[in-house]
């Protein structure tokens, strides 16, 4: 039972820090469907940090820094030319996969999967990540409903104008919380190439950014809530380690369906767009409103 | 579409493929040249043009999916679950059933259709009756579909010589006439051109395509008009889905003649950038499908004679799909204005 819970924490905490992340920039009103593209480049550019360096903080900072310009980009695409948000993140989950399995071959060249780079030890039963994914759900719920700027970033996804108003920018608020939620998104990538395995392999992520954003909807849009949803969605993962493990006549494809059809049946249940910010995914246009 | 939407989309493409060069750049290679590849790969001759038509064969019906849910305000980014779908109803009626072959293709044409309807239609309802976001939903059945493929292509429809994880190979008469010889371009060309000039027809003559993109416009406004918004939007999830559904038979039943777990390679995301780049109109989508068909045939190319992978094409995608949504030319128009 104990190393159930083990297993199921250590395999979610990739989708927790994912799912935190997006919370952040989703909470000040920028929707985010490209956290798959996020995690990819996090995962990709930790063991390239990581390789380069000869030491996992390599990575963590390479993710940081590059994960964080992503954020700036989608920024400037979402934000500053107020595209439409959900095409920009399906743009950014393709290019992402483009850009990862290029420069992956081109700099690891063709041995796929079998370079290891240095990756997160363990500290009692969990890597540092673990850690590090428990302190934000304390953090970001204090620093979300406890502190001023925490109030303004979901002033800004909520009611915009009242912010503008207040002679903020709300434009400025929301740069700075993509950039935030991207380098967290990021880390989420990083833990998997970092943390869970010590190598990267193309399209790793496999869906996690989607089940993220789904949990951050289960968890109501609460820092707590989204870390429960997240446990659930990891139960499902552990499951099916465990059913793989004792080979129980259940043929593999069936049981690695699992988590995809969890999300489905769990964004149909509690998917109701009500309850996440009010202006999540439209641009602030001062003149329009 | 008019003049200043052909300088963006031209603008989209040349800004895609400098960047594209960048990358390139950064693995060590040589941009030109591997354009040059790319290219010749695409149109050097005969073979090649017929190999680049089939891609764009493909692409147009993924081209169509996608425009078809996003003029009712959907995004479908479940093409790719719906193309597996509408391969294995299409392998299912192509193995199965016997019948000459003047009513086998439209049968396994219909099967195909209904296989990627089907999962289409399922987050159409989701959609209508939960409200659950068809963003997660449609990727989440991609992954389903896939699984569900491999399963049975590993099990209950693994071929009789039982060697590959894949189906036997259709009935010949399910299998499309081939127009070249020696090549995969089939009449699925046309068939695609066919549905081309449904989809024009559609958007512009019928009342519930009116009703559509109304929902697709103003949900609110709709619901106002008494419009059944639940209803449109199942109905055309349903259609997008078997459009996809159609990419997966061309597949099958022009290409492969067999299903298995790589049927398809990322071609449900290529619906992505074919809708876009060509406006959702019929005639945008078939040049919009001209180019990434030659990018995925000249991309085989790139793949076979340099050590860059196929997934350089995804960059280009992308960028033409960033360049074409962030709109530097309405931007400025409307900083001017």
């Amino acid at each position: 039972m104990l190393s159930f819970l083990i297993t199921t924490i250590n395999s979610s905490t990739s989708i927790l820090l994912g799912a935190l992340g997006i919370l952040f920039m989703q909470l000040a009103g920028v929707l985010n469907i490209g956290a798959e593209s996020m995690m990819l480049i996090g995962a990709f550019v930790g063991v390239l940090g990581s390789s380069m360096f000869g030491n996992v903080w390599g990575g963590v900072l390479m993710t940081v820094v590059c994960v964080g310009i992503t954020g700036l980009v989608f920024g400037f695409c979402t934000i500053m030319m107020k595209a439409n948000q959900v095409v920009v993140g399906v743009a950014f989950n393709i290019l992402a996969e483009g850009l990862t399995t290029t420069l992956y071959r081109g700099v690891f060249g063709m041995q796929q999967g079998t370079l290891k780079v240095a990756s997160f030890g363990r500290i009692g039963p969990f890597s540092l990540p673990v850690y590090f994914g428990f302190f934000l759900v304390i953090a970001l719920t204090i620093f979300f409903y406890k502190t001023k700027f925490g109030l303004e970033i979901r002033g800004a996804g909520e009611y915009p104008l009242a912010i503008d108003s207040m002679g903020l920018s709300v434009n400025k608020i929301r740069y700075i919380s993509v950039v935030i939620g991207s380098i967290i998104i990021g880390l989420g990538g990083a833990y998997l190439s970092l943390g869970q395995l010590s190598f990267f392999t193309e399209d790793m992520v496999s869906g996690r950014g989607f089940i993220a954003l789904a949990a951050v909807i289960f968890g109501r849009y609460l820092p707590i809530g989204t870390w429960l949803a997240v446990l659930v969605f990891g139960i499902g993962e552990t499951l099916v380690y465990r059913l793989q493990a004792i080979n129980c006549g259940i043929s593999l494809q069936l049981i690695l369906m699992i988590p995809y059809v969890l999300t489905v049946v769990i964004v149909s249940f509690f998917g109701q767009k009500a309850s996440g910010p009010q202006m999540l995914g439209i641009p602030f246009d001062k003149d329009a409103q | 579409m008019d003049m200043k939407k052909i300088a963006n989309s031209i603008f989209s493409i040349i800004v895609a493929l400098l960047f594209g060069a960048l990358v390139i750049l950064a693995v060590g290679q040589h941009p030109l040249e591997v354009y040059g590849i790319m290219f010749t790969g695409a149109f050097g001759n005969m073979r090649a043009i017929a190999g680049t038509l089939v891609k764009t064969t493909t692409m147009i019906f993924v081209g169509l999916s996608y425009g078809f849910a996003f003029r009712c305000g959907l995004i479908n980014i479940g093409i790719e679950g719906q193309l597996y779908m509408g391969g294995l109803f299409c392998v299912l009626a192509g193995t199965y059933i016997h019948l000459p072959a003047v009513l086998h293709i439209p049968l396994c044409l219909l099967a195909g259709f209904l296989g990627g309807a089907l999962w289409g239609g399922i987050v159409g309802i989701l959609r209508a009756k939960f409200r659950a976001s068809e963003m997660i939903t449609t990727v989440m059945m991609n992954y389903i579909a896939i699984y569900f493929v491999t399963m049975l292509v590993n099990g209950p429809l693994k071929e009789t010589k039982g060697t590959f994880p894949q189906s036997n190979p259709i009935l010949a008469t399910a299998q499309l006439p081939i127009l070249i010889p020696k090549t995969h371009l089939t009449i699925g060309f046309f068939i695609a051109i066919l549905f081309l000039v449904l989809y024009a027809l559609y958007w512009k003559h019928t009342s519930l395509a009116y009703k559509m993109e109304v929902v697709g416009t103003n949900m609110d406004v709709a619901a106002y008009a008494g419009i059944s918004v639940g209803k449109m939007m199942m109905l055309s999830m349903f259609i997008s889905g078997g459009l996809g559904g159609l990419a997966g038979c061309m597949e099958v039943m022009g290409v492969q003649h067999k299903i298995m777990e790589s049927l398809s390679a990322g071609y449900g995301f290529d619906g992505i950038a074919v809708s876009l780049l060509g406006g959702n109109s019929a005639l945008g989508i078939f040049f919009s499908s001209l180019l990434f068909g030659t990018l995925r045939f000249g991309g085989n190319a790139i793949q076979m004679f340099t050590s860059i992978p196929i997934a350089v094409i995804y960059v280009l995608q992308a960028l033409v799909i960033l360049m074409i949504v962030v709109d530097v030319f309405r931007q400025q128009s409307r900083q001017r204005s």
